[in-house]
């Protein structure tokens, strides 16, 4: 891999052409460079707003789009995402400079996520499934000019019909298209368009859909589905390549494993947790994968080392200090093991978790998302129950939660179908009577906090000034080389 | 008929009547692409039910004597591979490539409607859902998707096969065909889902049937039993309206006549703007529900789904495969379908006719192909027909082809 040597090119005049839209299919990797401080700074940025889509539609308003898109930007605007917000809500730059930028950030940081997202089916399907949401409503907010003018540039092989076709189409339309709206179609090969043919919601005529402007946007989904499913795979196949270059090898392997939102490494502002109070808070306000292992723990005296540090982090970022964390894990340890043998096994982990041994790093809490997409083994209590248990053993804990059967019953719904932390956030609704502040959960952590709040342990507001944290191991933000996206492509298509 | 004569029958079948050079002309389509033959696989029922899958052949000989020697049952069309079926089926890369599009009707689909027949029975009168069937799709199939190389083929016993050849059907992907045959399957599970009978697909295929609806309303009775009724009434959700028609049904007696009170009832109720969304279409509803074609979704859909071919003879009915005219389908009637043993003895008639006019005469009587001698000509022509209507298209591929190659 051959990356250019530091050169500062931000020039945005020759770029024209590649800027040409707001809207992208993404079809062709810019060739410009742009240095790692930015490389990883987009990538967060889109990543955050992925996530964002993903919280509201996991909320379940899509039912009323326009709400929805409302939501949304207000969303994108309070995490002070602004070049998203304005490139999203179209038209709104004065200055044509400012407006590449905006698009340029796009379009680089899709491609970084491409990398990011290539690994593994899911995580693939997740991205893919983010991307069309957020195309999909970066869509809806364009004018109709634009609208015409992505359409020709991204050849999507629709023609605009002639008034012949146009008068004997309005006899066959009449019941496509609901009375006062415009009759705008466009003409297709009936191929590109499959779902509208499915449902028969097109006329078809001599192999052609004729579609209604409103229409379209389904078929360039299943295009641009199509085609960054196939991008992922090709990715995925030099992803190894890739990761070996240090300056973001690790940035790219881990990105999707943490945390955008509040760091929980410090608890600083709620101290909240003390081994007094551990039992009780275990049973009112822990989310289920630590209940679960504080459960485990107290009766077999014994957690494997996956466990500890899921565990282990949450109760730091709970409050728990490091002095009351060794108590709390030698008294129980020590039923099954002498003490001897716990300093020299357990402790130094457990000091190193809280980065008073070894690295001296601060680790931070696990993520929903990193814990749901981890691996466990059969005996292991790790992970989240919502994703990693049968529904059966799933049904068994949540009995013990004092919720009611119509809540278990709809939690296990939910999991079964792949929901994990809508069910979670369902949980705590049972749970509380009430749903979480945020829209859903997304740390166990802030499942604990919220829950605290609510029960009044603390009165005080932690800040959410939404800063992204990424864990320090992963970046080595030293390293400050131009990465040249042109080469990233090169490497990608070797 | 399976009796112990049939496996003779079918050997005389297959040396002297099965038309092998017009088929293998219409699997090579033009011989443009050797391929198209080469590495389309066939299957083989052999006698007992012995299945062989994953033959193939080079030339029409080789074909020709394979089925001859073998002496198949049933022989199934399947895709065109990317390689030789026979050589490299355990090859991982080994996988479809195309195949004609195909669409199955079962007349056993529509028992829970029919009332003539049941099961493997097939008479004229429920033989009128097929010419419903065939009239819908044939308009769909060449207006809507603009195909022209329609295929219908008698399946041997009680349905109809249509293999769609052109070109773009043939390399239509997994989901393309889906999609096609979702388009078309408007009565889906749990029979009476709602449909936009606004469509123009819906609209023409309803005022087909409403052509040849009081033929077929007289033919099965459909409203011939209280509980045929109330299965036809449940289509109206709006109790004052059922009730209405009810009245009707009481005080008329055969199908026809209630059908024309109950059309009568709704149209008034239509004219004076009492029906509501409900009730607005169910005119609609219960046509299609009652002659809809009902489809075989899944023949559909699957590239590599295999299909009896045409000029097969049934084991258990004797009857040929024979390709249909979509244009007289009124006049097809599956009960006169020629058998193997109506050919054979035909003939050995004719044989024993010539020789008994030309036993002096020094003239050569087999120059004449057996087929010509049968009712299985008029079957071999509407098949000819079809090619030559499909070698214009490759006549058409063939000057491309020179041209792109003049290029270089
Ligand atoms: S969703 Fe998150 S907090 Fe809830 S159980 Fe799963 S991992 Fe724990
Ligand atoms: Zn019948």
């Amino acid at each position: 891999m051959n990356f250019t040597p530091s050169r500062k090119s931000l020039g945005v005049s020759d770029d024209k052409n590649k800027y040409d839209h707001d809207l992208q299919l993404y079809r062709e990797i810019p060739d410009l460079d742009i240095n790692l401080d930015e490389f990883e700074e987009w990538a967060i940025e889109r990543l955050k707003v992925l996530q964002i889509l993903e919280q509201l539609s996991l909320k379940g308003n899509t039912n009323n789009y326009e709400d929805y898109i409302k939501s949304v930007l207000q969303e994108i605007k309070k995490e002070g995402l602004k070049h998203m917000f304005k490139l999203i809500n179209g038209g709104v730059y004065k200055d044509y400079n400012e407006n590449c930028e905006a698009r340029k950030r796009d379009l680089c940081s899709h491609f970084i996520l491409r990398l990011v997202y290539c690994k593994n089916d899911e995580l693939r399907k997740w991205y893919i499934n983010r991307e069309i949401e957020l195309f999909k409503l970066r869509w809806s907010l364009l004018s109709k000019s634009e609208k015409l003018k992505f359409l020709s540039y991204n050849n999507t092989n629709y023609s605009a019909v002639n008034e012949e076709e146009q008068n004997i189409l309005t006899e066959n339309m009449r019941s496509f298209t609901t009375s006062g709206s415009t009759n705008e179609y466009f003409k297709v090969h009936w191929t590109q368009v499959l779902d509208l043919v499915r449902n028969r919601k097109v006329f078809l005529s001599d192999g052609f859909a004729y579609v209604v402007q409103n229409d379209v946007i389904s078929g360039i989904c299943q295009t641009f589905r199509s085609e960054l499913s196939q991008e992922l795979i090709k990715c995925f196949q030099k992803f190894s390549v890739i990761c070996e270059d240090e300056r973001f090898g690790a940035f790219i392997k881990y990105l999707h494993q943490s945390y955008m939102g509040k760091n929980y490494s410090v608890a600083e502002n709620m101290s909240t947790l003390s081994i007094s109070t551990i039992d009780h808070a275990s049973k009112d306000s822990f989310p289920l994968c630590m209940k679960r292992l504080h459960v485990n723990l107290r009766s077999e005296h014994h957690l494997k080392h996956q466990a500890r540090q899921q565990y282990g982090l949450f109760l730091k970022g709970a409050g728990l200090s490091l002095e009351e964390a060794l108590v709390f894990w030698k008294s129980e340890f020590t039923k099954k093991m002498d003490a001897d043998k716990f300093d020299k096994q357990y402790s130094y982990n457990i000091k190193h978790n809280y980065g008073k041994e070894g690295k001296k790093t601060n680790y931070t809490p696990y993520s929903c998302m990193k814990i749901i997409m981890g691996a466990v083994g059969i005996d292991e209590y790790h992970g989240c129950p919502y994703k990693h248990t049968s529904s059966q053993a799933l049904k068994q804990l949540l009995e013990t939660t004092n919720i009611s059967a119509q809540s278990i019953q709809e939690i296990l719904n939910l999991s079964q179908n792949g929901h994990y932390q809508i069910a979670c956030t369902k949980y705590f609704e049972a749970k509380h009577g009430i749903s979480p502040r945020s829209t859903a959960i997304n740390h166990p952590n802030q499942f604990f906090e919220e829950s605290q709040k609510l029960k009044g342990r603390t009165n005080e507001e932690s800040n959410h000034n939404g800063e992204s944290f990424l864990n320090d191991s992963l970046v080595n933000s030293s390293v400050m080389d131009d990465l040249s996206m042109a080469e990233l492509e090169e490497s990608m298509d070797c | 008929m399976v009796d112990d004569q049939f496996p003779d029958y079918l050997n005389v079948y297959y040396k002297k009547l099965f038309p092998y050079s017009q088929f293998h002309k219409w699997l090579s389509y033009g011989n443009i692409k050797p391929e198209n033959f080469i590495n389309r696989e066939f299957s083989f029922t052999l006698h007992e039910d012995i299945y062989i899958r994953y033959q193939s052949f080079n030339t029409l000989q080789e074909f020709e004597k394979e089925v001859q020697t073998r002496c198949p049952f049933k022989i199934d069309i399947g895709a065109v591979f990317n390689m030789s079926p026979k050589i490299c089926r355990n090859y991982p890369q080994f996988h479809p490539r195309e195949k004609e599009l195909v669409i199955d009707i079962d007349m056993t689909d529509y028992d829970s409607i029919r009332t003539c027949c049941s099961g493997a029975e097939v008479c004229q009168k429920c033989w009128r859902f097929m010419v419903i069937a065939v009239k819908i799709l044939e308009r769909a199939l060449r207006d809507d998707f603009g195909w022209q190389h329609l295929l219908w083929v008698f399946s041997g016993r009680r349905g109809i096969h249509c293999w769609i050849c052109d070109e773009s059907a043939r390399k239509l992907s997994p989901s393309e065909r889906g999609t096609v045959i979702d388009y078309l399957a408007v009565l889906t599970a749990g029979d009476s889902k709602r449909c936009n009978v606004n469509h123009p697909l819906l609209k023409r295929s309803i005022s087909i049937i409403k052509d040849e609806f009081k033929q077929l309303i007289s033919e099965q009775d459909f409203l011939g039993t209280t509980e045929r009724c109330n299965k036809v009434l449940s289509f109206i959700a709006d109790e004052k309206l059922k009730e209405q028609i009810n009245l009707q049904f009481i005080k008329y007696q055969s199908s026809i006549q209630r059908w024309e009170a109950l059309t009568l009832v709704i149209d008034n109720h239509f004219k004076r703007g009492l029906l509501n969304f409900k009730t607005k279409y169910c005119l609609e509803d219960i046509l299609l529900y009652l002659a809809y074609p009902r489809l075989d979704v899944n023949v559909t859909k699957g590239l590599n789904h295999l299909l009896k071919s045409p000029f097969c003879v049934h084991p258990k009915t004797g009857k040929v495969c024979v390709p249909i005219n979509p244009k007289i389908i009124d006049k097809f009637n599956p009960n006169t379908v020629p058998t193997i043993n109506v050919l054979i003895d035909e003939v050995n008639e004719y044989e024993k006719k010539q020789k008994e006019i030309i036993n002096d005469a020094n003239v050569n009587t087999n120059r004449l192909k057996d087929y010509k001698k049968t009712s299985l000509l008029k079957s071999v022509n509407i098949f000819e027909e079809f090619l030559r209507n499909l070698e214009y298209t490759w006549k058409g591929n063939r000057i491309k082809n020179s041209d792109i190659q003049m290029e270089f």
